[in-house]
C-alpha cells in the first residue's frame, strides 16, 4: 500500500467520524454544481424550443401585432382589435403576396359531453393554408383543407386531437362550440410547442359569426414576395397602417426583430440563471473554506501530534488538500447527478404542457460535465487551501498547547 | 566552567585530569564510565532562549538555558509549574524553535534544521509521549499506533508493532478505539506510536500524570525497561518524585533555566 491510500484511508475515516458535518459541507456544493448542470443541460432544448417557436413566424412572413413595438407580445392578450379591412388593405403594399387577418379567443369546446376551454384560432382557410405550407411547414396529418369558408369546420392541433379529450375526435366527428356543430376536417401534425399544439383553427366567417366580432381581427400574417427587401417593405406596411385609425400602436414584427426581441429575453434568462448558480457555487465554496478552517481549529492539537510523530508540513497539507479535494469531487459527482435529475424531471414536466426535446441524455456534453467535475473538485482544493496551510505552518508545540 | 567560589564539590581524577563534581552521585556516576561524559552528548543545548508573546506582553521562559543528555541515560526534567521545563523538553525534541540558542543531536545542530528534515527526525529519532495521550478519536488503537509508519512511508502492516502490541498487553485492545480503552491502556498505545519507527529517544512530557498511581507505576516500569533493556534514552518531565528518584540524572529547572544545585532542592519540586 503507498502512501496515497494510506493517506486516503486516514482521511475517509476521519470524514466518516465528522458525517454530518462532511455531508453538509458537501451540500452546499451539491446545489451550486446542481443548478450549473441543470442550466447547462437544458440550455440547448430550450434553445431549440425556441427556435421552433420562431420558425413559427416564418422567414418571409411579416406580422402586424396591436401594441408597442417594444413589447408587442404583452399586447396581445386583451389589446385592441383592427379592422379587417384595414388589414386587407395591406395586400396594396408592393411586395406583399398576401395577408392573413387573424384572431384568437378561448372558447368551450365538448366532444361526447366532455366540455374543455379551448384556444381557438381564427383565419380565412385559403390565404393561411399558403402561409401554413409554405412559411410554417404546420401540415395535415390526417384530414383535408377545408374548401369553403362557411362549412363549420374545424383543423385541430396534434394535442388537440389526441391528448385533450378521453376520447380523441376523428376527422368527421362533430365538436359542439356554442352549441353549434363543427365537423373536423384535418388534424395538424406535431409542433413541440404548447400553444400551437393545443389549439383549434377555425375559418374566419364562423369565428365572426360566433364572436359577433363581425369586421374584426387582433393580429395579421403578412406574407411576402420572393426576393423583396423585408425591412423596406415592413416599412410601407407601416404608413399605410398608419393611415387607420383604430389601433394608434402597433408593431410591425419581421422575422429579424422577432428574433431578437426572443433573444434577448432567452439571454437575460440563461445569464440570471448561471449567476444564480455560480452565486450559490460560490457559497458552497465559502461552505468548505468554513468546514475546512474549522476542523483544521478543532484538531490543531491532532496536528500537533501527527507532526510530533513524523508528519512534515507537505504530510499535513496534503492530508487537508485531499480530504477538501474529495469533498470537492464527491460534491461535483451528486450536484452533477441531481443536476441532471433536475432537468430530466423539468423536460419531463414541459412535454407534459407539450413542449418537447427540452431535455435529452443524447444531446448531453460529457465533455462539458468533466469540465464542471474539474471546476468542483477546484474548487474544494482551492478552498481548502488557506486553512490547509494555516494548519501546516504551525509548530509541533504551539498546536499541542491549543485548547 | 570556574569552580572557584562553589562549595561542596566532589573531585574525580581521570586519565591525570581532575574533573569537580557538585557532589558525590555525580562524581560516581562519571567515574562508572568516563569515555561516555568526555564524548560528544547525545543531546546538547546552548544559551537557549525561548519568549513567548502573551497578549502584547512578553514571558521569557527559557534564560540561556544549557544542559546535556548522554546516550543511553534515564534523564529526569523537574521543577514547578511555569519553570520552562516542558519548553526545554519541546526543544530538545524539535516541537518548538528556540528563540536563540543552539540544540545539537550528536554535535549537529537541529535547531535551524528545514521542515522535510525535522519530520524525518521526528520520525526516526524520537518518540514522544504526552500526559493527554493525544490518540486520535477516530482511529483505533492500531491505527493511532502505526501513524508514525505512514508519515515514515513505510506500510502500516508491520508485525514489529504487532508484536509489541503482544508485548505491552495489548493484543485484544489493537481493534478498539481510544474512548473504549482506560487511561492506562491509552496511554499505553501512545507509548507504542511512539516506539513505532524504533526512535533512539524517547520524550515524555508528564507521562504518568494523568494517570493514578498504580497505573502511573507500570507505566514508568515499562519505560524504565525500554531504558534499561532496550538502550533507549529516556528524558521525562515529570513532577514525581519517585520517577526522579530513579533517573540517572537529574535536571532541575526553575525561572528558565537549570539549578546547578538540585539535590539539596529536590524535595521541594516534589509535588
Amino acid at each position: 500500500m503507498n502512501m496515497l491510500t494510506q493517506f486516503l484511508r486516514l482521511i475517509l475515516k476521519g470524514l466518516r467520524h465528522r458525517s454530518l458535518r462532511s455531508w453538509l459541507t458537501i451540500l452546499g456544493i451539491v446545489i451550486g454544481i446542481m443548478l450549473v448542470v441543470a442550466i447547462f443541460a437544458l440550455g440547448g432544448g430550450i434553445q431549440n424550443a425556441v427556435a421552433r417557436l420562431l420558425q413559427q413566424f416564418g422567414s418571409d412572413l411579416v406580422i402586424i401585432l396591436p401594441g408597442k413595438e417594444t413589447n408587442p407580445f404583452l399586447a396581445l392578450a386583451g389589446g385592441q382589435k383592427f379592422k379587417e379591412g384595414d388589414l386587407l388593405d395591406l395586400n396594396k403594399v408592393p411586395g406583399v403576396r398576401l395577408v392573413v387577418p387573424m384572431s384568437v379567443a378561448v372558447l368551450n369546446v365538448e366532444f361526447k359531453g366532455e366540455i374543455k376551454a379551448v384556444m381557438v384560432h381564427s383565419q380565412p382557410w385559403r390565404e393561411y393554408r399558403v402561409v401554413a405550407e409554405e412559411s410554417k411547414a404546420l401540415k395535415l396529418i390526417a384530414g383535408a383543407w377545408p374548401e369553403n369558408e362557411e362549412t363549420r369546420e374545424l383543423i385541430l392541433g396534434y394535442r388537440a386531437a389526441f391528448k385533450l379529450f378521453k376520447i380523441s375526435p376523428k376527422v368527421g366527428d362533430d365538436l359542439i362550440i356554442k352549441g353549434r356543430r363543427f365537423r373536423v376536417a384535418g388534424i395538424f401534425s406535431e409542433v413541440g410547442l404548447q400553444d400551437e399544439d393545443n389549439q383549434m383553427w377555425m375559418s374566419h366567417k364562423d369565428f365572426q359569426a360566433l364572436t359577433s366580432q363581425r369586421g374584426k381581427a387582433s393580429t395579421a400574417a403578412v406574407k411576402l414576395e420572393k426576393d423583396v427587401d423585408v425591412d423596406l417593405v415592413a416599412k410601407q406596411i407601416k404608413a399605410q397602417l398608419a393611415t387607420q385609425e383604430v389601433v394608434r400602436d402597433f408593431s410591425v414584427l419581421t422575422p429579424e426583430k422577432a428574433n431578437q426581441i426572443v433573444g434577448s429575453i432567452l439571454s437575460v434568462v440563461e445569464l440570471s440563471l448561471l449567476i444564480i448558480a455560480l452565486i450559490s457555487l460560490i457559497v458552497g465554496a465559502i461552505g468548505i473554506m468554513n468546514t475546512m478552517y474549522t476542523s483544521v481549529l478543532e484538531r490543531t492539537r491532532q496536528i500537533g501530534v501527527m507532526k510530533a510523530i513524523g508528519a512534515s508540513s507537505d504530510h499535513i497539507l496534503s492530508l487537508f488538500l485531499i480530504e477538501s479535494g474529495i469533498i470537492g469531487l464527491v460534491g461535483g459527482v451528486l450536484g452533477i447527478a441531481f443536476g441532471l435529475m433536475t432537468a430530466y424531471a423539468a423536460g419531463f414536466a414541459a412535454e407534459q404542457f407539450g413542449i418537447r426535446g427540452l431535455f435529452s441524455f443524447a444531446s448531453l456534453d460529457f465533455f462539458g460535465l468533466a469540465v464542471i467535475l474539474i471546476i468542483a473538485f477546484i474548487t474544494g482544493v482551492v478552498s481548502g487551501v488557506l486553512p490547509a496551510r494555516q494548519a501546516a505552518k504551525l509548530e509541533p508545540a504551539e498546536a499541542l498547547r491549543y485548547e | 566552567m570556574d569552580p572557584e567560589g562553589l562549595t561542596g564539590l566532589s573531585s574525580h581524577t581521570h586519565n591525570g585530569r581532575e574533573f569537580l563534581f557538585c557532589d558525590a552521585d555525580c562524581r560516581d556516576r562519571f567515574s562508572k564510565d568516563p569515555e561516555k561524559f568526555l564524548g560528544e552528548p547525545l543531546i546538547r543545548v546552548e544559551d537557549l532562549w525561548k519568549k513567548f508573546s502573551l497578549g502584547g506582553a512578553s514571558v521569557e521562559v527559557l534564560r540561556g538555558l544549557s544542559a546535556n543528555i548522554w546516550e543511553g541515560d534515564f534523564v529526569a526534567i523537574l521543577g514547578p509549574s511555569g519553570s520552562g521545563k516542558s519548553t526545554l523538553l519541546n526543544m530538545m525534541g524539535l516541537l518548538d524553535r528556540p528563540t536563540a540558542g543552539k540544540v545539537f543531536l550528536r554535535g549537529e545542530d537541529i535547531s535551524v534544521l528545514p521542515d522535510e528534515r525535522r519530520a524525518e527526525l521526528h520520525s526516526r529519532m524520537f518518540g514522544f509521549v504526552f500526559q493527554q495521550f493525544h490518540l486520535i478519536p477516530w482511529l483505533t488503537a492500531y491505527e493511532n499506533a502505526a501513524l508514525p509508519l505512514l508519515f515514515a512511508g513505510k506500510s502500516a502492516d508491520s508485525d514489529a508493532l504487532r508484536q509489541l502490541f503482544r508485548d505491552f498487553g495489548l493484543s485484544e485492545r489493537m481493534s478498539h478505539r481510544p474512548y473504549e480503552l482506560s487511561g492506562g491502556e491509552q496511554q499505553r498505545v501512545a507509548l507504542l506510536r511512539a516506539l513505532a519507527n524504533d526512535p533512539a529517544i524517547v520524550l515524555g512530557d508528564e507521562p504518568t500524570g494523568n494517570l493514578d498511581s498504580v497505573t502511573g507505576n507500570r507505566l514508568l516500569e515499562v519505560l524504565i525497561d525500554l531504558n534499561k533493556a532496550k538502550k533507549k534514552t529516556l528524558v521525562i518531565v515529570t513532577h514525581d518524585a519517585d520517577i526522579a528518584g530513579r533517573a540517572d540524572q537529574i535536571i532541575v529547572v526553575r525561572d528558565g533555566n537549570v539549578v546547578r544545585d538540585h539535590h539539596r532542592h529536590k524535595g521541594i519540586y516534589a509535588e
